[in-house]
């Protein structure tokens, strides 16, 4: 379909040009909000990040905190009620306000998607081979011979057994594991610069989930591809990404190595995220998993200052910063960043409100002990009086 | 009606009889076009109509090597005889066989209706694919013409528009004069657009409803996501999902068309000798009813009838067949 030399230089010779530290996407200050009829939802409200060459940066939130919108807004698909602020800018060129012609051009070429749910994602009635043979014509056009023993070859990168045979059938006959193969397959076809994977291991069981993992980072190996991995799995993205951004309510949270957030987070969120995962090295058997107090904001009515103020454990009192003001995130170290007011004194933070939690529980427990006390020196005072 | 995803690896163990499976044969997997296949197969009524719809169209075209006498052979001395051994079906008042001019009169009445259907269907498929994709003012455009052409009085249009054919050969402002279409000419031909003109309608709502669920899907999102325009989107994931409802539906407007076809023709608007179908034999018999000649009149009304119920049985197992939790057998 498009030929190579009609496209502009810049958008043909972007990726090979640039020096190796030259981000392949980056994303400034990134707000998208819906007009509804409750009000305005802001999905995405001021995110940056950026992903650079060959880097795996893995976006991590609950559902609704504007991880898929915001995979959205980098491939241009974003509905037109959307309101759109920032600059998302991939490989230089910005893609807000692109043409849909040229987004066309990016979108499976340059920047591919693998979805969730394979099985909704792939069309029901078009055999695997043909969908996989798809996302190589829309942008080229290739001779059938070629095309067919270049489908043969993506599923046999991908691991589907038997591609000679497989290839003829329909989405319905593979297994989960290999409809994600297949669709990974669909989004490499083109040999992208930058692939969104949105939760691709979500809808799998845990041993399909780590082939389909190996898949991707085999395929980075290949192609030296970016990888944006959005997903609500810890261990996911401490299996495969390089960078973590923490996402809360349309904001981010907190952005650093995987080594930083795992074991120094810097945002009462990102901790209560890891300290809700079921550890095996620690021996928690039997106790019950950590939970975040309360219900994720509507994206509707955020709460004013910090969106996360009314389920931190550590937030300061009524009246103060966390309630008043809005943290933009800061650098705690060069790697990472933490939009929290507390992050350098979180330690000290949580340790007194643990102090603070034993304090009361002794008390309470001295208040129950002294009225159990109480109880029972009058049961034993009791004398009938009959 | 249309096919939808299966979840599962659909497993069909086959009718009674072959559901005992042989030991350690794997039960096999069908793709969703065997499945159809197999269902529509074993849709009796359909693969009787079929059947009887394939004789009529071979017996019918193939008139030139099957029927028993030349067409339009007079002999008016056995004029309007009862069926005999000779003339099946008795002769008509110029001593015809009837049963010859009812076959030849059949090429014409099959031909308006497949054309109709495929004209009828393809414009109402590629406009309800449209409004149903676009959206907004294309489609508030679409369908309030839809929404127009489904009130207007159609036989009244149908019946308006033709009669400028015959009176002098000028199609609204369009000479049709005596162009050949097949092995028609002009009035057939006029016929055929105006029942195709006026039958779009209901594909049109049908198609688009179902693109309307189509395009929420996620695979059009993923082909999106993967660059392809909107027009590739139509034509590879759209339209092929909305085959049960455009064949179904193409199926019942051959239906419609031929019946509305002799309607017109019998109130004296469509065809008219020496290119005439069974609609016109019906119109010429019309006097006949309670008479010795009745005959006239039932024989190309038979026809008409058989086929016309034949061609609706074949939609219905279409539908059926198309309709992935039908799994009963079906008469």
């Amino acid at each position: 379909m498009t030929d190579l030399t009609a496209l502009p230089v810049e958008m043909v010779g972007a990726g090979t040009d640039d020096g190796e530290d030259a981000p392949v996407l980056s994303v400034d200050n990134l707000q998208v909000h819906f007009p509804t009829d409750g009000g305005l939802v802001k999905a995405v409200d001021g995110l940056s990040f950026t992903v650079r060459r060959n880097e795996t940066l893995g976006l991590v939130g609950e559902s609704g905190s504007g991880k898929s919108v915001t995979s959205l807004a980098v491939l241009g698909l974003l509905p037109k009620s959307a309101r759109i602020s920032g600059d998302v800018r991939f490989l230089g060129q910005s893609i807000l306000g692109q043409s849909e012609k040229r987004l066309r051009d990016l979108r499976g070429r340059r920047i591919a998607m693998v979805f969730q749910d394979a099985l909704a994602a792939l069309n029901p009635v078009l055999t695997v081979g043909s969908q996989i043979a798809e996302a190589i014509t829309v942008h080229a056009d290739v001779d059938k011979k070629e095309l067919r023993a270049r489908v043969f070859e993506l599923l046999d990168i991908v691991g589907i057994p038997d591609p000679t045979r497989r290839y003829r059938d329909y989405p319905h006959q593979y297994s989960g594991g290999m409809r994600q193969r297949a669709m990974i397959a669909m989004a490499i076809a083109n040999e992208p610069d930058l692939l969104i994977a949105d939760e691709p291991t979500t809808a799998l069981d845990v041993t399909i989930q780590a082939q389909v993992l190996e898949v991707i980072e085999r395929i980075q190996d290949r192609t030296r591809a970016s990888v944006l991995l959005i997903t609500h799995d810890l261990g996911v993205v401490a299996g495969l990404a390089d960078r973590v951004l923490v996402m809360y309510a349309g904001r981010p949270a907190e952005i650093g190595t995987v080594d930083e957030i795992f074991y120094d987070p810097r945002h009462p969120y990102t901790r209560g995220l890891l300290a809700s995962l079921p550890r095996s090295d620690r021996g928690t058997r039997g106790e019950r998993l950590y939970r975040i107090k309360g219900q994720p904001p509507s994206l509707i009515r955020v709460p004013p200052g910090c969106a996360f103020h009314p389920r931190c454990p550590v937030s300061s009192d009524f009246d103060g910063i966390c309630f008043r003001d809005r943290p933009s995130p800061r650098e705690i170290t060069p790697l990472h960043d933490s939009a929290c007011h507390f992050a350098e004194t979180l330690e000290d933070r949580y340790a007194a409100a643990e102090r603070d939690e034993r304090d009361e529980r002794d008390e309470r427990n001295d208040y129950y002990a002294a009225k159990r006390r109480r109880e029972n020196d009058e049961l034993e005072a009791y004398q009938p009086t009959d | 009606m249309s096919i939808q995803p299966v979840s599962e690896t659909v497993l069909e163990l086959g009718t009674e009889g072959e559901h005992l499976l042989v030991e350690g044969a794997e039960p096999r997997a069908y793709t969703q076009r065997q499945l159809f296949r197999r269902r529509f197969f074993r849709h009796r009524m359909a693969m009787i109509s079929l059947f009887a719809l394939a004789f009529m169209a071979f017996v019918c075209y193939g008139a030139n090597l099957v029927a028993p006498y030349g067409r339009g052979e007079q002999d008016l001395l056995n004029a309007t005889q009862p069926p005999s051994s000779e003339h099946w079906m008795g002769t008509d008042r110029l001593g015809r066989d009837y049963l010859t001019e009812i076959l030849y009169a059949g090429r014409l009445t099959l031909t308006i209706g497949f054309l109709v259907a495929l004209i009828s269907t393809t414009m109402g498929a590629l406009m309800g694919a449209v409004a149903g994709y676009r959206g907004g003012w294309i489609d508030q455009v679409i369908s309030r013409i839809t929404d127009l052409f489904l009130i207007v009085p159609a036989l009244l249009i149908a019946a308006t528009l033709l009669s400028g054919v015959r009176r002098n050969g000028q199609f609204l402002w369009w000479d049709v004069g005596d162009r050949l279409v097949f092995f028609t000419v002009d009035i057939a031909f006029a016929m055929i657009l105006v029942i195709a003109f006026l039958s779009w309608q209901y594909i049109v709502r049908l198609v688009r409803a179902q693109v309307l669920a189509l395009k929420e899907r996620e695979f059009v999102e993923a082909a999106r996501a993967a660059g392809a325009s909107h027009t590739r989107i139509i034509r590879r994931h759209i339209l092929p999902n909305c085959i049960g409802v455009i064949t179904v539906n193409a199926t019942l407007t051959i239906a419609i068309a031929i019946v509305t076809e002799a309607t017109l023709t019998f109130l004296g608007f469509g065809l008219q000798p020496p290119n005439f179908s069974w609609g016109y034999l019906i119109y010429d018999a019309r006097g006949t009813v309670g008479s010795d000649n009745a005959y006239l009149l039932y024989f190309p009304g038979l026809m008409l009838f058989i086929t016309v119920l034949s061609v609706n049985f074949i939609g219905d197992g279409l539908r059926d067949a198309f309709d992935p939790h039908g799994k009963k057998e079906r008469w």
